[in-house]
C-alpha cells in the first residue's frame, strides 16, 4: 500500500513554497514540496496524494506536458491545482485544456487556497485551530500571519493585553485632558492593535472616525464608550485563548 | 536582502518579523519605533529593504524617506491609512501596503522588491555613445542604443523597451536621460523619454512607437517639436 499525503506542492520558488506551506500547516494539512516536474514525478512514484498544487513555471518541465505525463503515463487522476504570476483569465483556458482542474493567482491568497481545499478535499475537516469559540475577537487573521505557528499566536496575544491596556489607558487620558490631536495619534495607533484579534469589522470605522476628529465632544465619548467596551470584552476572550493554549502546551 | 522594520506599534513589527521568513533570504537587521531612530539605523547599516509606518510620532515615514534623500534602500510603506497610497508612490517606493497586512500581499510586495534588487545599479554610458551597459539579473549587458524605442520610469526603476525585449533597472529616470545622447532621445512626459528616431506618429497628447502609445505632456511637447525637425 503506497504511502499517503494530502497535498504535494510542485514549485520552485522558495518564497511560494513557504506561503503555501505555512496556509497548509494552519489547516493540519500534510504536504510535501517538489522543486520540479522531475522530483514530482519520483514523489508521486512511491507516495498517494489527494492533490497536486502546480506552478506552472517550472524549470524542467512545460506544465501541460507534466499534466499529460501525470494523467496518460502514470494514470493517477488526481486534481491538479494550477498557481500562476501571469494573469488567471489568461492561463485559465490552457490549463484546463491541458487536464488541470483549478487555477490559483500568485501568491497565493487565503481564502482562494481554502477554496481549492474544500473543493478537492472534501472529506477533511478544516479547522483552523481549537480554540475558536469566541463571540467578540475572531482569530483567523492571527492564524493566518501566525503562518501556524502556535508559540507566536500565543506571545502576539500576550503583547495584545498589553498594547491595548496602553492604548485604552491614553485614549481616555487624552478624551478627558481635550487633547484632540494626540487622541487622534493615539486612536491611529489603537488600529495596528486591535487588527490582530479580529476587531477590524467592529472597531475599525469607530477609531477612523475618533482619529479624524471634528465630531461633538458627546459623539465622541459614545465613540470612546465603544471603543472601550469592545476592547475590554477581547481583552477576557484573549486571555482566555493564551490560558487555552499555554494549557495545551502543558499537556503536550 | 538586509531589512529594517519601522512602525510605532509593536504588533505591526512583530507580525512583518514573523512573516520574513516567507520572503526568503530577508536578513531582519533592526526594527524600531521611530523614524529618528530609523534614520541613524540607516546611516550606520547597510540596509536593501525598509519596511515603514507612515503615521508615527514626531516624524512620519514620509518625511524619514524626504530626509533620506537619494541614497536610500528600496521601500515599502505600510500604513493603517490609505489616504497615504499616492503621496507614497509619488516618492517612487516599491509598494504600499495598508494594513492589516496579509502573507500574499506581502509577499507580492517582497517579490517586487526582489526583482528590482537583482536589476539594481549600473548604467554605464560608453564611450562612443552607440550602446550603454545595463546590469541585468547578475549579468551586464550591452544594448545598442538604437534598438531602444522608449524608456519609462516606474518606482524605482526604469523599464526599457525593445521591440520584442524590455529590461527594468533600478534608476531614476533623471539620471537615465542624463546618460543618453541628447540628438537621439527625447523627454516627453514625467515618466516617459523616446528615441526620436523610432516615432511613427504624434497626435494630440500620444505617440505611437512600434504599436506603443506614449503620452505627451504638455510642458514637453514644445521641446519634442523642436527635436524632431518637423517639415
Amino acid at each position: 500500500m503506497l504511502k499517503q499525503i494530502d497535498v504535494l506542492i510542485i514549485e520552485c520558488n522558495p518564497e511560494d513554497q513557504k506561503l503555501v506551506s505555512a496556509y497548509l500547516r494552519e489547516y493540519d494539512i500534510t504536504y510535501l514540496i517538489a522543486k520540479n516536474g522531475d522530483e514530482a514525478r519520483k514523489l508521486m512514484s512511491s507516495i498517494y496524494f489527494k492533490l497536486l498544487f502546480l506552478d506552472i513555471s517550472l524549470p524542467d518541465i512545460d506544465v501541460c506536458q507534466l499534466t499529460k505525463i501525470i494523467r496518460e503515463d502514470m494514470k493517477v487522476n488526481t486534481p491538479i491545482v494550477a498557481m500562476t504570476a501571469n494573469s488567471i483569465l489568461k492561463t485559465k483556458d490552457q490549463v484546463f485544456e491541458a487536464g488541470m482542474n483549478g487555477c490559483l493567482h500568485k501568491p497565493v491568497g487565503r481564502v482562494e487556497l481554502v477554496g481549492m481545499l474544500t473543493q478537492f478535499l472534501p472529506e477533511e475537516k478544516l479547522t483552523s485551530g481549537t480554540y475558536d469559540q469566541f463571540s467578540i475577537i475572531d482569530l483567523s487573521y492571527l492564524r493566518e500571519v501566525s503562518l501556524g505557528d502556535e508559540a507566536y499566536e500565543l506571545e502576539v496575544a500576550e503583547i495584545f493585553i498589553e498594547m491595548i491596556d496602553q492604548d485604552l489607558l491614553s485614549l481616555q487620558a487624552h478624551f478627558e485632558s481635550g487633547d484632540r490631536e494626540q487622541l487622534s495619534v493615539v486612536a491611529h495607533r489603537t488600529l495596528s492593535t486591535i487588527y490582530i484579534m479580529g476587531l477590524k469589522s467592529k472597531l475599525d470605522s469607530v477609531l477612523r472616525s475618533i482619529e479624524n476628529g471634528g465630531i461633538a465632544k458627546g459623539e465622541l465619548k459614545r465613540k470612546l464608550d465603544l471603543v472601550l467596551s469592545v476592547c475590554e470584552a477581547a481583552k477576557s476572550e484573549a486571555m482566555l485563548f493564551i490560558h487555552a493554549l499555554k494549557a495545551k502546551n502543558h499537556q503536550a | 536582502m538586509n531589512c529594517l522594520i519601522v512602525d510605532d506599534s509593536a504588533i505591526a513589527r512583530s507580525i512583518l518579523k514573523n512573516m520574513l521568513p516567507i520572503g526568503d533570504s530577508l536578513t531582519l537587521i533592526a526594527e524600531c519605533e521611530n523614524a529618528a531612530d530609523a534614520y541613524k539605523i540607516l546611516a550606520a547599516n547597510k540596509i536593501d529593504l525598509l519596511f515603514l509606518d507612515i503615521e508615527m510620532p514626531a516624524m512620519t515615514g514620509i518625511e524619514l524617506v524626504k530626509a533620506i534623500g537619494d541614497k536610500r534602500p528600496l521601500i515599502i510603506f505600510v500604513s493603517a491609512k490609505r489616504d497615504y497610497a499616492s503621496d507614497a508612490f509619488d516618492l517612487n517606493v516599491v509598494d504600499f501596503i495598508a494594513k492589516p497586512v496579509t502573507p500574499d500581499r506581502f509577499l507580492k510586495a517582497v517579490i517586487k522588491a526582489k526583482e528590482i534588487f537583482k536589476n539594481q545599479n549600473l548604467f554605464v554610458p560608453s564611450k562612443k555613445d552607440a550602446f550603454i551597459f545595463i546590469r541585468d539579473s547578475g549579468i551586464i549587458r550591452r544594448i545598442k542604443l538604437d534598438d531602444i524605442n522608449y524608456l519609462e520610469a516606474k518606482g524605482d526603476y526604469v523599464k526599457i523597451y525593445q521591440d520584442d525585449k524590455t529590461y527594468a533597472i533600478h534608476s531614476s529616470l533623471k539620471s537615465v536621460e542624463d546618460k543618453l545622447p541628447l540628438e537621439m532621445f527625447s523627454r516627453v512626459h514625467r515618466s516617459f523619454i523616446v528615441n526620436i528616431g523610432k516615432i511613427d506618429t504624434v497626435e494630440g497628447g500620444t505617440l505611437i512607437i512600434k504599436q506603443c502609445f506614449v503620452p505627451v505632456s504638455d510642458a514637453y511637447k514644445a521641446l519634442l517639436n523642436k527635436r524632431m525637425q518637423i517639415l
